[in-house]
């Protein structure tokens, strides 16, 4: 049932025209350069250190490293990181 | 800018964490509506939020097995438990504030300029009556416009009195009433007739009656001679002494059949304002007011702080009911009062030692509404006029 309404999904955004992220629950990723990414659409903080952001996502995990990581803002929905940016990496998704 | 200034009244709090689920509390602040922002970690979690959640933290924390320690404190709040803590130094400074407004607001001089000793004595103990003496507040006082009326009106010696309000210093200028001095001519003179007249009396203390009662005299005529003795002993001398008159005057008035005036019942409705920066917000007075026809009154009282006018005033508005009242005469009353105002005015214009005889109605007519009358008086008055005798031998 739910890959049923995977494929549906996928279906609507491919013919509708429809943004992904909306349809889809994906994140949705701005980076400014290396200095700055701003993450919508997560799903908790699963781990955070100075040199590492590791996020839940609807599917799987995101994974960001680098240098002098600040949290600036964080919402219910939104992130925004700070810091300089080498690695943004997915885990785990099916 | 708007959140800033949001965080700055709310008050916010810089803390660290310690603890190795770090993360569960970022997820709990998530879930939670608790928001954290500048969130950095290097040994413990370091992070900023609001005064009031700190609060609300404390228990899931314990729970999470973690510890929160305060680092910064920023905001008003904060700013607020220090006054509190330093409430002596406020309260200090709060009096400060108010006695440099009380001795603002002020009288600290009164100066009385262009007035003699006896005049200023005067001017300053009708000025005290009124109120203004050192150490009163301004705004209790009138003001200056005032003050220069009422100040005007009680002294008889003055022309003019001009007030200003410089500060905290009342200026008084005053222009004194010259009364002319009694000329004391001791040079030779006659006495001559002012205008034609009826002799009716003489009261001569110097000099040669020429004329006689009851007889008509030319304006100029003369009536006592400074010349006196006869033949060879004649001496010129000042003629002095009060020969009195019968003169006639006419008057002319006219008085409206029908007149509209304006006058105020007494019911009035004080509305009060205080005035911030031209804005005025009502104080004490609310309420439409029911009166058809009114007049406002307005004061207006400033308040200053040292050199500067402050921009707050207070400012009282007095309604007054006012009712607008028709007279209508009939044309016989119409004709006493114009003989009434004649006579009034008739009496103006004498001198004190005259006397009016009689008045009589010389004619009246009615056209436009208005009644015009013309008055007759015989008047006894003093006709004499001195005039010198040049180039007597």
């Amino acid at each position: 049932m739910a890959r049923l309404r995977q494929k549906f999904k996928r279906w609507m955004t491919n013919t509708l025209e429809l943004p992904a992220d909306v349809v889809m629950d994906l994140p949705r990723i701005t980076m400014i350069g290396h200095l700055h990414i701003y993450i919508e659409n997560h799903r908790g903080v699963k781990a955070f250190s100075n040199e590492e952001l590791r996020l839940i996502l609807e599917q799987g995990e995101l994974l960001i490293t680098g240098k002098e990581f600040v949290l600036k803002t964080i919402l219910p929905e939104e992130i925004l990181l700070e810091g300089k940016i080498l690695d943004v990496k997915y885990i785990d998704i099916s | 800018m708007t959140k800033i200034w949001t965080k700055y009244l709310r008050g916010t709090v810089k803390i660290t964490v310690e603890g190795e689920h770090a993360e569960k509390f970022l997820n709990y602040c998530l879930n939670n509506d608790i928001q954290i922002w500048e969130v950095s970690r290097k040994e413990h979690l370091v992070l900023n939020m609001y005064t009031d959640d700190a609060l609300k933290i404390r228990v899931p924390l314990r729970q999470m097995g973690c510890k929160f320690k305060v680092m910064t404190r920023r905001g008003a709040p904060f700013i607020v438990q220090r006054m509190i803590s330093r409430s002596g130094f406020v309260a200090g400074l709060g009096i400060f504030l108010v006695l440099v407004f009380l001795l603002s607001n002020m009288v600290w001089n009164i100066e009385v300029t262009g007035a003699d000793p006896k005049t200023e004595h005067h001017l300053r103990k009708v000025i005290n009556e009124m109120g203004i003496k050192k150490g009163k507040l301004l705004f209790r006082l009138p003001d200056p416009r005032e003050i220069q009326y009422l100040a005007t009106e009680k002294m008889d010696e003055v022309t003019w009195i001009g007030v200003t309000l410089e500060g905290t210093t009342f200026h008084f200028k005053v222009v004194q009433k010259e009364l002319p001095e009694k000329i004391e001519s001791l040079g030779p003179q006659n006495l001559i007739a002012k205008k034609k007249a009826f002799v009716t009396n003489m009261f001569v203390e110097q000099g040669q009656v020429k004329v006689e009662r009851n007889q008509l005299v030319q304006k100029g005529e003369l009536l006592v001679s400074g010349n006196i003795g006869k033949d060879k002993n004649v001496r010129t001398v000042a003629a002095k002494g009060k020969v009195f008159g019968e003169v006639w005057y006419r008057t002319d008035v006219s008085v409206p059949l029908k007149t509209t005036f304006n006058t105020l019942t007494g019911n009035h409705n004080d509305k009060h304002f205080v005035s911030l920066f031209g804005w005025n917000v009502p104080v004490w007075g609310f309420g439409k007011v029911e009166y058809k026809e009114f007049e406002v009154m307005e004061d207006v009282k400033n308040f200053r702080m040292l050199k500067w006018e402050l921009p707050i005033s207070y400012i009282k508005k007095g309604i007054h009911e006012s009712e607008s009242v028709s007279r209508e005469y009939t044309a016989k009353k119409a004709v006493e009062i114009a003989k009434q105002m004649a006579d009034e005015e008739m009496e103006s214009h004498l001198e004190e030692d005259a006397s009016i005889k009689s008045g009589k109605i010389l004619h009246h007519t009615i056209d436009n509404g208005k009644v015009n009358v013309s008055m007759y008086y015989k008047v006894i008055e003093n006709i004499a006029e001195e005039q010198p005798i040049v180039g007597g031998d």
